[in-house]
């Protein structure tokens, strides 16, 4: 088991943006997270979610993965937090949509970025991506969220 | 496998359009912090109500993935009705898949309201489409689901959540 370590980079190391603030291309920080069984164990648990390939590292392997995965709604999750977190808690997440695309496993080291795209008045869509430790791509995303003014 | 993909996508075709309502209920502060700590959110308004108050939340926030992230709001189902990965046999409820296994292709999500604890929380989901492809390792599913949750008093609208499962 490895011990579960994260951090945030850069985020609101400036205070929490405004809409004024914010320009396309910003970036709006990093996280950086390392789910780990543990991690896997409770979040099934609150979810009510019994799929084994979630906890089950010999039935995970039956299936060909080298451990149990994470779940879909976690990686959601981080990628949510982050913009939120960039965003402050006066700011209201609109609206913001992810698709899994390679699976992790507890230990994988979980980038989490994004980029601002678009600036209407205060609503600000974002760009994001969560890669691992190989660079790989597990789940890109978009979020509209609206900064005050 | 081709054969139990063909029939779970009769059946699950034949459910395209029935909108099923869960009742969630009330939303429990503990859960909501619970939740929130999991995902990373450790302080202000995801875990302290009077942060959540000072910023004008009539309750706990909830974590913006928290009412759908949940897979299911009833008691249920015994572990003797679970297959044998431990997956409900019913993921879609009345709609059947046949035993196929669903997994979470990702969310598109629309906030319309805070979800604060005490919101008493009515879903409503639907199918709304049911494609059959052929993946790398054989047929699939492609499961298209639409969830609304809106207050069980006055109906208004919370989140809605456009869901793809894929399912072998």
């Amino acid at each position: 088991m490895s011990e579960r370590s994260e951090r945030i980079i850069d985020a609101a190391a400036a205070g929490y943006p405004t809409a004024a603030d914010v320009n396309v291309g910003d970036p709006i920080g990093e996280l950086v997270v390392t789910p780990t069984e543990i991690t896997l164990f409770r979040f099934s648990a609150l979810t009510w979610n019994p799929h084994r390939i979630h906890y089950d590292h010999p039935y995970a392997a039956t299936e060909g993965y080298p451990g149990p995965l994470v779940q879909s709604h976690l990686h959601g999750s981080y990628l949510a937090r982050l913009v939120v977190e960039w965003a402050g808690p006066r700011a209201r997440l609109r609206r913001f949509r992810w698709q899994n695309r390679q699976y992790a496993i507890p230990g994988d080291e979980l980038r989490i970025t994004g980029t601002v795209t678009a600036v209407n008045g205060r609503l600000v869509d974002c760009e994001l991506a969560e890669t691992n430790q190989r660079g790989e791509t597990c789940a890109p995303g978009r979020a509209t969220v609206e900064l005050p003014s | 496998m081709t054969a139990l993909v063909d029939e779970a996508y009769e059946k699950a075709s034949a459910g395209v359009g029935k909108v099923q309502e869960i009742r969630i209920g009330v939303l429990d502060e503990r859960a909501l912090q619970r939740f929130a700590l999991v995902v990373g959110h450790t302080d202000g308004p995801y875990q302290d109500p009077a942060a959540a108050a000072d910023l004008g939340y009539a309750g706990l926030l909830a974590a913006p993935l928290y009412l759908t992230a949940v897979l299911g709001w009833d008691t249920g189902p015994a572990e003797s009705d679970l297959l044998a990965d431990g997956n409900s046999r019913t993921p879609l409820g009345d709609v059947d898949v046949a035993g196929l296994r669903l997994m979470g292709g990702g969310q598109d999500l629309t906030f319309h309201e805070p979800v604060v604890a005490g919101l008493d929380v009515v879903m409503h989901a639907e199918v709304t489409a049911v494609t059959r492809k052929e993946g790398r390792s054989g047929p699939l599913l492609v499961i298209e689901v639409h969830r609304r949750y809106v207050e069980a008093g006055d109906g208004r609208l919370l989140v809605e959540c456009h869901e793809s499962f894929l399912a072998r």
